[in-house]
């Protein structure tokens, strides 16, 4: 165990600090320690295969007020040591990994719905409330949060924000960001933010969005305000097998040019189709396309009736592929473990957005640079009039390579190709550890005033270093 | 290598994205990464390739687990998670690790049969009437609750008295339990010999009643695991009082907003949902309240898994929560079928709302 011996970064007086400020909500136990030394960041997850765990914390904290924060904070730009904030560590990109020690700030006992604004439909909760009971909790009032990700059970709002997130149904609800309306955070510095509930405003820069997907490098966000939905009075689904991607991609542009708002919208290439559909028995070959709508009847109603135009190129397959997809949405996440299992094998997904224009060559390139290497599927969903998420899913075997390796070439053929074709390298999983070379390619000089401003914001580097290529 | 049968569980669990702990009653009661499902099972696949020890600290780790098995409601691979755990914690226990919080309820059992104490003199005063029956069935009582007040016997016997009970024997001892805590504290060769010693007891008779669903589940389930085989008919109390009730004409139509509690051993354990039900429905006259989370999906109490001895704590918040979830239904009082889930929802204490178990409730209210 030997990363959880090593030297610690937090030397004896802040130990004793640390126990005066959290007491019995501090926990320097090598168990507790190990648990928090990764994410679901699918190369943190071939180490642990191997039986290793690379740094580890030097302690964990349950905060339970801003105050907790701000003396936190406070503690470690005297001492000069590592937070990283942690809501239930589902990053994929190795965001919530403490690569340099120091402390984890974890957020869930901040995890209260605090209220409902049911006039302006608008829910402030805590940062650490869990996805599925956030759900659960405004459906109980009649109300949806209208965030889906497939990590619904195993992720929280402050991780949403911090990641600037999509949920499956974001085509009609929005992306995180969309959803936002206002925020409480703790700077580095240890002042504490609370921007307006509005529901725009011209005052300046929004700093809502700066914190939003700043992946805890600039702040620890608290709190949220947030947008809520009336629970749907319906949803129906269509779909449709088309012959080729681009005929499928044209029926959505198509939709999306007019003005329809699909909760669900995704488009299976070959490979896809073919996995979805053997799980529903159907001997289907082509691109299958799910369109789902929710909300008032008679809206559902013509909006179904005007996709049913776009989708004359392909072959209608009915209601049943939607409705099969909606009761298994969440269920692509288990497969994960079956593929890990194999200790050969490797598997990650990347997330890339594109404009109409480039998202047919996006895809091509990564399938090229990604031939003959590992298996790619891929299906595009997260539509907007000017564009599409691709979202590709590798598995590979790694042969006689050492998996971590494998794998890491895998992302520097598939990361290559997104950032010569003209995409954008990710859409919502963030960039963390796994896409920071990338970020600098992608941002160029903008990279540069980022780092400037960070440095400005947080002198000391305590909050999550060594992120989105920070130093 | 410990828990080495349980190679799959590990590696699925530890390659998981957690899709189960936002329903893991020791994950949510603490906020610890490490409590989670996927915490103690990467724990464990890092103990078995080296990455990190087996020490007290682990096995801590392993014991933070109530067996209520909600985790598998929302596993898509049905993994068990907590026959893993029972595994890592037996392996502990063989290698000299054996939690301090837990070493008085082995003594308890060595020299009193059960993990509380010197309760036979009490009991056996309290019950002698029943003993001396030549019975064909035994009814084992709660020893939680034994333990906790010997007055609820008097609810028991109350209550075989009023339906006419035939043929029923209170369990003479000398052990007061099936030896649950034995096996959920890893003791697996005390366990063994315990339920040698409970099987030879129990010889003979054609049907034995128990009243804690946890013991039920022992010897049907985790008897067998270990070599001993019961020849009587095994049935929870519920089940019992259900075929008795079925039968009689009930007078008692109360009316009142009684909120049924699923005891995870009960129900996701032994599969029963419908007895305690009927029993309530049949008494109260209107079918029982539900909470939001119900019949296979209830959620803990916090006392099973041996978890109310190792971290009596945490056991008392998930009780809490589990309380503050009942309120939401504004119920007038709570039923439970197992009176151990029901001592431990008494005890978070946080709530005006009274807990019953099943026999309590029904001496209440068939007088």
């Amino acid at each position: 165990m030997s990363s959880v011996a090593s030297l610690p970064v937090i030397g004896q007086p802040v130990r004793e600090a640390l126990g005066v400020l959290f007491g019995e909500h501090v926990s320097f136990r090598k168990t507790d320690r190990l648990a928090y030394h990764r994410d679901l960041m699918p190369g943190s997850l071939l180490t642990v295969r191997e039986g290793e765990a690379s740094t580890c914390p030097d302690a964990i904290v349950w905060p339970q007020t801003v105050q907790d924060i701000v003396a936190l904070l406070a503690l470690a730009n005297e001492h000069k040591f590592p937070i990283v904030p942690y809501g239930a560590g589902s990053s994929v990109v190795g965001a919530a990994i403490p690569i340099r020690g120091g402390v984890i700030c974890d957020l869930k006992r901040k995890a209260r719905l605090v209220r409902m604004d049911e006039k302006s439909l608008l829910y402030t909760a805590e940062a650490g409330i869990l996805g599925e009971d956030l759900e659960r909790k405004l459906n109980a009032a009649g109300f949806t949060c209208g965030h889906f990700p497939s990590s619904m059970y195993c992720s929280t709002l402050g991780g949403w924000l911090a990641m600037r997130s999509a949920g499956q149904m974001s085509t009609r609800y929005g992306k995180i960001e969309d959803l936002v309306v206002s925020l409480e955070a703790v700077l580095p510095s240890g002042q504490v933010i609370q921007t307006r509930n509005a529901p725009r405003s011209a005052t300046g820069p929004d700093i809502d969005q700066l914190l939003v997907g700043s992946e805890g490098t600039l702040g620890v966000i608290t709190r949220a305000t947030l947008r809520m939905f009336p629970l749907p009075e319906t949803r129906r689904f269509a779909s449709a097998v088309f012959a080729t991607v681009e005929q499928g991609l044209e029926a959505v542009r198509s939709i999306m040019r007019i003005g329809c708002r699909p909760a669900v919208v995704r488009l299976y290439d070959e490979v896809d189709t073919a996995l979805a559909l053997s799980s529903l028995g159907l001997d289907v070959t082509g691109n299958l396309l799910i369109l789902g709508y929710e909300g008032r009847e008679r809206i559902v109603s013509s909006e179904l009736a005007a996709s049913h135009e776009a989708l004359a190129d392909g072959r209608d397959l009915g209601e049943e592929p939607g409705k099969w997809w909606f009761e298994h949405r969440y269920k692509i996440s288990y497969k994960q473990s079956i593929i890990l299992a194999n200790d050969r094998m490797v598997l990650d997904t990347l997330e890339v957005a594109a404009t109409w224009t480039r998202v047919l060559d996006v895809y091509a390139a990564v399938k090229k640079a990604l031939e003959g290497y590992v298996t790619v599927l891929a299906h595009f969903s997260h539509a907007y009039p000017e564009g599409i998420n691709i979202y590709f899913s590798f598995v590979g075997h790694a042969g006689e390579t050492r998996p971590v390796e494998f794998h890491q070439e895998m992302w520097r053929r598939a990361l290559g190709a997104v950032a010569e074709s003209g995409g954008s390298i990710s859409h919502h999983h963030g960039i963390g550890l796994l896409k920071a070379p990338w970020l600098k390619r992608e941002l160029g000089g903008l990279h540069e005033a980022f780092v400037a401003f960070k440095a400005e914001l947080d002198p000391n580097n305590i909050l999550n270093p060594g992120k989105m290529g920070l130093p | 290598v410990i828990a080495e049968e349980f190679k799959r569980e590990t590696e699925y669990c530890t390659f998981c994205p957690k899709m189960c702990r936002f329903v893991c009653p020791t994950a949510i009661a603490e906020n610890r990464e490490t409590v989670t499902p996927t915490g103690r099972q990467t724990l464990l696949y890092l103990i078995q390739r080296g990455g990190a020890e087996l020490d007290s600290e682990a096995a801590a780790v392993f014991h933070q687990c109530t067996g209520c098995g909600l985790c598998t409601e929302y596993c898509d691979h049905d993994i068990e998670v907590y026959p893993v755990m029972l595994s890592a914690r037996a392996a502990a226990v063989k290698e000299g690790i054996v939690l301090p919080q837990t070493r008085h309820v082995l003594d308890n059992y060595l020299q009193y049969g059960n993990p509380y104490g010197n309760l036979l003199p009490a009991y056996l005063n309290k019950v002698g009437q029943r003993l001396l029956r030549e019975a064909q069935i035994f009814y084992v009582p709660d020893v939680t609750a034994v333990a906790r007040n010997q007055a609820s016997l008097d609810a028991t016997l109350r209550v075989l008295e009023k339906l006419g009970a035939e043929n029923v024997a209170l369990w003479p001892g000398p052990m007061l339990c099936s030896g649950y805590n034995l096996h959920a504290l890893g003791f697996e060769d005390e366990f063994r010999a315990h339920a040698v010693a409970f099987a030879e007891v129990a010889a003979g008779a054609r049907t034995l009643v128990f009243a804690s669903p946890h013991d039920a589940l022992t010897v049907t389930q985790h008897y067998p695991e270990h070599g001993v085989k019961l020849d009587s008919r095994v049935i929870t109390e519920s089940e019992w009082l259900d075929e008795m009730i079925g039968k009689r004409q009930i007078a008692s139509q109360t009316q009142r907003r009684v909120l049924y509690h699923d005891p995870c051993a009960q129900g996701r354990g032994l599969g029963q949902y419908e007895a305690p039900r009927r029993i309530i429905t049949r008494i109260n006259g209107v079918a029982p309240l539900e909470f939001s989370w119900n019949r296979n999906e209830s959620k803990c109490c916090g006392w099973g898994g041996g978890y109310a001895f190792t971290v009596p704590e945490s056991a008392k918040v998930i009780a809490r929560q589990r309380i503050e979830e009942a309120v939401e239904e504004t119920p007038d009082e709570i039923v439970t079928a197992s009176p151990s889930c029901a001592g431990q929802l008494q005890a978070a204490g946080s709530s005006s709302v009274p807990v019953y178990d099943l026999m309590s409730w029904l001496a209440m209210r068939l007088s």
